[in-house]
């Protein structure tokens, strides 16, 4: 049960579909069931939601304002006003948003993704307001969990629409929709004064893996900060539900890649790959397209198999090339995948590579060589054979001096004579003593 | 603020009604409460300032707009008048020698501020007004490097920073609109030639004329200009900041230069006059009616002389921005036949080179940019010089060995050996007699980050 639904948590990591996954299943082994579901009744849905409330079951009420639930396929739940009815039957504190709940139905059954991102909008503010009126539990956080989830896959469909169109700029839709979220977050983090076990602050760390979503999607990465700093300071930062963690740290180890900081990213992306379930390919092939570069930057080159395991045959070269100090290699491998490492951000990064394959370059003409006072020349000529354009001996002498100053190589040049002097001991150290 | 008048209502933008460069109300106040710029004074026949205005210099100044204050369509000037007022603040005001260079530049940036916001206002979109903000641009770009050496009363360069990446990141996202628009990226180069067209026959002549007959002799004129602002540029400048002018005439380049004689001059002209002159709008019209293909087909080894205004937009915005991975990751988004244009490839090879700090390629490179790009460039140059040169000492340190100052200068695209000499007494490394340089890497490491950036620290 609980590997199940950590692969089911994780699954989520990627766009749409997976969160439904438990439910799915569990219908499918009581059939009738899913059959009575699609075809609820108004009465009897509200009826459910009454019940979950009164019993404070948070899960159940989730799966009831679920776009993943079997009941929004109901033909008869899809009601454009349904205030009244929903009024008469329900609390009143739930009322806002599972009508805005039913009207959502009724626009994404008419496939009017843009109508559906509005109400959703309304629902998320209502529930916040639902959350706040509620003072010391937080049995209700997974209903908030569906409803931001369900937002941000419903503004990703209206901003497809609404950019096709031309009536917003790509992105807008999204970042009205993190205003949304932020309602909620700050329901959740101004929730201070209640003891641990029943404070709000649980939820911060789903709603930061959505902004992390969004934000990377919209590209202002700069946002993310003030969102580490919330969940960094909280005192149970490490307690929270492993698949929550490790999103967390998925995206917080490419921020920190960007940041170029390679060593923390390494040790993020590292847990987060680490502790990915088994069963989630897919997760653990996306945080290897982050951790793989930042592992190479650091001197470590993968297996061969791992790159077969999860698919990642773009890699493949590009590590063959650092490995020979193939630089030609690895300049026609960059452009040749251009598009996949631009789209994944990683361009820049393999770009900085070719210092490791420059040194492994530059150890076989030392290995060749056989000397400890070589020509710059010879180097050049290396350079020159791997098609690097027009070089000659100044940056010949740059791109040296760069890797003795950077602890890759120990030696000195000598600018007069032309040569390089490099230590009889140890003139290459391994990289991943830099 | 753009973003916020943007967004208000789309449609229901406000439509100027002040044709003059400054509405009657503000030329009657300022009169009164006698605010005038000297730049707008009267002078008398002996060529002494009177206190009152010259109508006809009167430029509407920048005013931050307030809560409560209402916008009237009187104070705001349409589309062709903001063409006029910026033409004459590049042409005529820019050019003045009867005042300082410290007022021309406070003069001509408040109000270029005040363009904008009139173009902001009225929420123009279009070919012209990209071409009066990058016009906006070029001004900033030039003035940062001119203005350098002077003080921070006279110059602020954080300030300058500002307006120079405010208008620059709206002209390049103004692109990207169009891009989306038109579906297809190039800029319709026909409308923007008949855009300019119009707008100068209606406003000056001889402008009209420039743009018509391109002849041998202009070009001659031009570059006569050009060989003056360099030696008064010289005058000026003293020290490390010459390294750009320098450099222009390093042999290779030169060398390179050689092989198209004439058309080097008019992009030398054409840029280093760029605050002085408007013609580079009307030359940059006429530039995009160029066909692509041909440009495509030059070799890549001669200096740029061909790029339109989005290839010029997107290399300013990648050396302003110089070593910024950000900046680099947009540009490596772009429209193919942008990104891989001379200009633009060229820059990006820069960026590149300097991810893997590779200071040699980047300053050969940089020598290969046209004027108006090296000023953009050049306040990144002392950060890459003494990267290098802390490079560089620790991979040279043995005792005993020595490096000729001239070859390092010539590498580090510093002037003379004099002022290499200088910059290392200044990192602390200590030079030998005979024009030579001994390095100590010891101390080197010792000295903090210098707070130095050019030129402010450099004199003593």
């Amino acid at each position: 049960m609980t590997t199940n639904n950590t692969g089911q948590q994780v699954e989520s990591l990627r766009e749409p579909g997976g969160g439904g996954d438990l439910t799915v299943k569990l219908t499918r082994v009581v059939d009738l069931s899913l059959v009575t579901m699609a075809g609820m009744t108004l009465n009897d849905y509200l009826q459910r939601v009454q019940g979950c409330f009164y019993h404070q079951n948070g899960d159940g009420l989730a799966d009831l304002i679920s776009f993943r639930d079997p009941h929004v396929m109901s033909s008869r739940l899809m009601l454009e006003k349904p205030e009244r009815d929903v009024e008469r039957c329900v609390d009143p504190s739930l009322a806002e948003f599972i009508a805005g709940h039913l009207r959502a139905v009724w626009a994404a059954g008419s496939g009017d993704c843009v109508e559906a991102w509005k109400t959703q909008m309304v629902i998320v503010q209502a529930v916040a307001r639902f959350m706040q009126e509620l003072k010391e539990e937080r049995w209700m956080l997974p209903i908030m969990y569906t409803a931001c989830l369900d937002l941000r896959l419903f503004a990703l469909a209206a901003d497809y629409e609404l950019t096709r169109s031309g009536t917003s700029k790509a992105g807008e839709t999204l970042e009205k929709s993190a205003e949304a979220l932020m309602s909620c977050f700050r329901v959740c983090a101004a929730d201070t004064r209640t003891g641990e076990d029943c404070t709000k602050r649980w939820g911060l760390l789903y709603l930061v893996n959505q902004f992390f979503k969004i934000y990377f999607k919209i590209n202002k990465l700069n946002l993310c900060k003030p969102m580490i700093r919330a969940i960094e300071a909280l005192s149970f930062k490490d307690r929270f539900s492993l698949s929550q963690l490790i999103t967390y740290k998925y995206y917080t180890g490419r921020k920190d890649m960007f940041d170029s900081d390679f060593k923390s990213a390494d040790s993020t992306l590292s847990f987060a790959f680490q502790r990915c379930h088994i069963g989630s390919r897919k997760n653990k092939r996306r945080i290897l397209i982050y951790l793989i570069p930042v592992k190479m930057l650091r001197g470590y080159l993968p297996k061969q198999s791992v790159l077969e395991r999860y698919n990642l045959s773009e890699f493949h070269d590009v590590v063959a090339s650092v490995r020979q100090g193939n630089v030609r290699l690895l300049s026609e491998t960059l452009a040749k995948h251009e598009s996949f490492f631009i789209g994944a951000g990683i361009y820049l990064i393999l770009e900085k590579l070719k210092i490791l394959a420059f040194r492994n370059l530059f150890k076989k003409v030392y290995h060749i060589s056989g000397t400890h006072q070589i020509e710059v020349a010879m180097f050049l000529q290396s350079l020159k054979w791997m098609c690097v354009e027009d070089v000659d001996l100044d940056e010949t002498e740059c791109i040296l001096a760069n890797m003795i100053n950077d602890g890759r190589m120990k030696g000195y040049i000598s600018h007069a004579h032309r040569k390089v002097v490099v230590s009889k001991k140890d003139a290459f150290p391994p990289l991943t003593a830099c | 603020m753009a973003a916020q008048e943007e967004t208000k209502n789309t449609s229901k933008f406000l439509v100027g009604s002040c044709l003059g460069m400054c509405p009657y109300a503000e030329q009657r106040l300022r009169q009164r409460e006698r605010l005038i710029h000297p730049l707008e004074m009267a002078v008398d026949s002996n060529g002494g300032r009177l206190n009152y205005v010259q109508m006809r210099a009167m430029v509407k100044e920048f005013s931050r707009s307030a809560a409560g204050h209402e916008i009237k369509a009187s104070d705001i000037r349409p589309l062709p008048v903001l063409v006029k007022t910026v033409k004459y603040l590049l042409m005529s005001a820019c050019c003045r020698q009867d005042v300082s260079w410290a007022l021309v530049y406070q003069f001509v940036s408040d109000r270029l501020h005040a363009v904008r916001q009139d173009l902001c206002v009225q929420g123009v979109k279009n070919d012209m007004s990209i071409q009066v903000y990058q016009a906006a641009v070029r001004f900033y770009v030039y003035a940062h490097y001119r203005t350098c050496e002077h003080g921070l009363s006279d110059f602020d360069p954080y300030l300058n920073k500002k307006h120079l990446t405010e208008t620059l990141t709206l002209v390049i996202s103004l692109f990207q609109d169009q891009d989306k628009d038109k579906k297809e990226p190039c800029v319709d180069t026909k409308r923007f030639g008949d855009a300019m067209s119009v707008c100068s026959s209606s406003d000056e002549d001889d402008d009209e004329e420039a743009r018509d007959n391109p002849d041998d002799k202009e070009d001659a004129n031009e570059s006569k200009i050009v060989q003056d602002t360099k030696t008064s540029e010289k005058d000026n400048v003293s020290g490390r900041t010459e390294s750009n002018v320098t450099n222009l005439r390093n042999p290779e380049v030169s060398h390179i230069r050689d092989e198209d004689p004439g058309d080097e001059d008019t992009e030398t002209a054409r840029d280093l006059n760029e605050d002085e002159d408007w013609r580079n709008l009307s030359d940059m019209s006429r530039r995009t009616t160029v066909p692509r293909e041909g440009r495509r087909g030059e070799s890549r080894n001669v200096v740029i002389t061909d790029y339109t205004l989005r290839e010029e937009a997107e290399a300013l915005y990648l050396l302003v921005n110089f070593g910024n991975e950000e900046a680099l990751l947009h540009v490596l988004e772009l429209p193919k036949h942008i990104r891989f244009s001379q200009l633009v490839s060229i820059v990006t090879e820069m960026n590149f080179a300097w991810l893997t700090r590779n200071y040699c390629r980047v300053l050969r490179l940089a020598a290969f940019l046209p004027p108006l790009f090296l000023c953009a460039f050049h306040p990144h140059l002392t950060m890459i010089q003494k990267t290098a040169l802390g490079i560089l000492s620790r991979a040279h340190s043995s005792k005993g060995l020595v490096y000729r100052q001239d070859d390092l200068a010539a590498i580090l695209l510093i002037p003379s050996s004099q002022d290499l000499a200088d910059a290392c007494r200044h990192y602390g490394l200590t030079v030998m007699k005979l024009s030579r340089v001994k390095w100590v890497d010891d101390k080197l490491n010792t000295i903090q980050l210098p707070e130095l950036l050019l030129p402010a620290g450099r004199s003593p």
